[in-house]
């Protein structure tokens, strides 16, 4: 039974704690390459406690990417196309600092916490990542997608 | 000593430098000030529901709906991707042709909806031309404050004053339409002469403007069709007021509710879409406004400006003209044009023709509106989505649109605006 079995579900079983984590002053380029060795796509900045300061995913990149006109106007996504790739904008874009690109304040989970409320939040808010604190407020992992998978797979074959 | 019958008045003059702050939501702040005037009884529960204008309401929401939904089948821009097309690359040619679809667009859509359906795709020119968007812009939001000014369902100060007057589409066209094409000249004049040096400069090499396929924003065909044909239905409705008596209102609501059940869309997510915080500002300034009169101060500002004008109508309609233009460049345009309408109402019924008087305030409100970056929400709304954008393009942030480069790009378009209106006004009502 679920119910007997509850101390199973914590994030502290399910979570990676094999993340890039950085600092607010990281380029891009440094993320990036970062993550090309690492095949991550998520990056978590803290400040020299270990606390975390912001969360940087791939749809921040693709934020700074898209021109402004399609943020306003959806119905013109149609007139995309590769003359607004803008030589100047990469290289502008090559030096951004992490501070400049992060979610500042990202939404946490305690190792402690039931896994329900992992499912729960990303859900709510549509949330690929969330970074996971231990009891002292430090970044020890992230729970992403896939950890929920396994999850899911886990509890469908388990009952 | 504080006047205990005259709080009602004092509450509204506070309410309206509340509202110029932008601190608090204006809808938030008049309907505090509305209910606390109903909770303590400076007017009575009756009277406030009463004071409530339903019909200027039903029109807003009416048209509202009817925008939302048109405004999703990608035809306004495709209007505007045919006019930049049009212009065949040349900067000038593409800045007269784009403020006058501005100019036309906000005659029949809110201001602040044209001015967000225009930006975007200026924004996309300039991006791929790398031509500075500022001129565009700027004309952008001065030809929409103008063009709002043809009609009656073109800016919320001519539904106000259609309402108290009782003047109808027609006349509207007929007073109003003239004047603003004859401003629209002089105005893309001078745009020219402000513009013309620096745009000659910009060389446009790409030809994607030339390739593009504006057919591509419509997607679905069959709901353009059904949304411009309820859009030329409503217009048609409020050409014919005169003969069928039906009330813009309805007319607009009708539309609305046709539009709905002919493309079967979801209705909720368009009655979002609403303007509810402008229709709310709207009911509280009604019953503030309302309690205001009672206590017969517009009364006595209406008898003030009649003995100092020696009750010379010709005198007050200049009056009412400038006044307005000046009052509505620093407090929000839809309360000054209430009260201004209240005072006319009360000229009315001291004997002085007052029909000159209402075209000069529909004049002053509407052209009154470009002189100051905070005289309405399109100026806002406008340099805001300007400095984002280059907020976006991390440019230089010093082109950013300001209170004062705001100013010193509108106050000639302005002050032409308003000596034509007043020669306009001058011949067509007090020359014999």
């Amino acid at each position: 039974m679920f119910s007997n079995n509850n101390k199973h579900y914590k994030v502290d079983s399910i979570y990676f704690k094999n993340i890039c984590i950085g600092k607010a002053e990281d380029s891009l380029e440094k993320i990036l390459s970062i993550w090309k060795k690492t095949k991550k796509r998520v990056y978590v900045v803290v400040d020299e406690k270990g606390k975390v300061e912001g969360i940087i995913t791939l749809y921040d990149i693709l934020e700074e990417i898209v021109p402004y006109f399609l943020k306003i106007d959806k119905i013109l996504n149609f007139l995309s196309s590769n003359e607004l790739i803008d030589k100047e904008k990469f290289m502008k874009l090559k030096n951004k600092k992490a501070k400049d690109l992060m979610t500042k304040n990202p939404i946490t989970v305690n190792v402690n916490d039931d896994v329900m409320k992992v499912i729960t939040l990303m859900y709510s808010y549509n949330f690929d990542y969330l970074p996971v604190l231990d009891e002292n407020e430090k970044v020890v992992g992230i729970i992403d997608k896939e950890a929920i998978e396994d999850q899911i797979v886990y509890l469908i074959n388990n009952d | 000593m504080i006047n205990t019958q005259l709080i009602p008045f004092y509450l509204l003059l506070f309410t309206l430098l509340i509202v110029a702050t932008e601190k608090i939501n204006r809808s938030v702040i008049v309907g505090f000030t509305a209910l606390f005037l109903i909770v303590f009884k400076f007017i009575e529960f009756e009277a406030a529901i009463e004071a409530i204008d339903f019909n200027t309401l039903g029109l807003l929401v009416g048209m509202m709906i009817i925008v939302s939904i048109t405004k999703t089948t990608g035809i306004f821009q495709y209007l505007a991707l045919k006019t930049i097309k049009l212009a065949k690359v040349r900067p000038l040619r593409m800045l007269f042709f784009i403020s006058i679809l501005t100019a036309i667009l906000s005659a029949f859509l809110d201001n602040v909806t044209t001015i967000l359906l225009v930006l975007p795709v200026i924004f996309f020119i300039s991006e791929i031309t790398k031509i500075n968007s500022l001129p565009f812009v700027f004309s952008a939001i001065f030809f929409s404050n103008i063009g709002g000014a043809a009609t009656l369902i073109g800016d919320p100060p001519n539904i106000i004053i259609g309402g108290y007057a009782k003047f109808d589409f027609n006349q509207f066209i007929r007073y109003n339409t003239p004047v603003v094409l004859i401003i629209s000249f002089f105005s893309l004049f001078l745009v020219y002469l402000k513009w013309a040096k620096e745009l000659r400069k910009n060389i446009i090499k790409t030809n994607i403007i030339k390739k593009l396929n504006e057919r591509g924003v419509i997607k679905d065909i069959k709901k353009t069709f059904i949304s411009i044909f309820i859009l030329f239905i409503v217009l048609i409705g409020f050409v014919l007021h005169s003969v069928l008596h039906i009330e813009n209102s309805i007319v607009a609501l009708f539309g609305a509710i046709l539009l709905l059940l002919l493309t079967r869309e979801n209705p909720e997510e368009y009655y979002k879409e609403i303007e509810w915080p402008t229709i709310f500002f709207f009911i509280g300034l009604f019953v503030i406004i309302a309690a205001v009169e009672k206590t017969g101060i517009f009364d006595l500002i209406s008898n003030y400006l009649i003995v100092s004008t020696k009750k010379n109508p010709e005198l007050i309609t200049y009056l009412v003209l400038w006044l307005s233009s000046f009052l509505v460049s620093f407090f929000n345009n839809i309360p000054i044009t209430i009260i201004l309408s209240k005072i006319i109402l009360s000229f009315q019924s001291q004997g002085i023709d007052v029909f000159p008087i209402w075209w000069a305030l529909s004049l002053g409100t509407c052209f009154g509106a470009n002189l100051t970056l905070i005289a309405s929400s399109v100026n806002i709304v406008g340099a805001d989505l300007y400095n984002k954008n280059l907020l976006n393009d991390k440019n230089s942030i010093k082109n950013k649109i300001s209170f004062i480069n705001f100013f010193k790009s509108s106050f000639l378009i302005t002050l032409t605006s308003l000596i034509i209106s007043n020669i306009y006004l001058k011949i067509i009502f007090f020359l014999k």
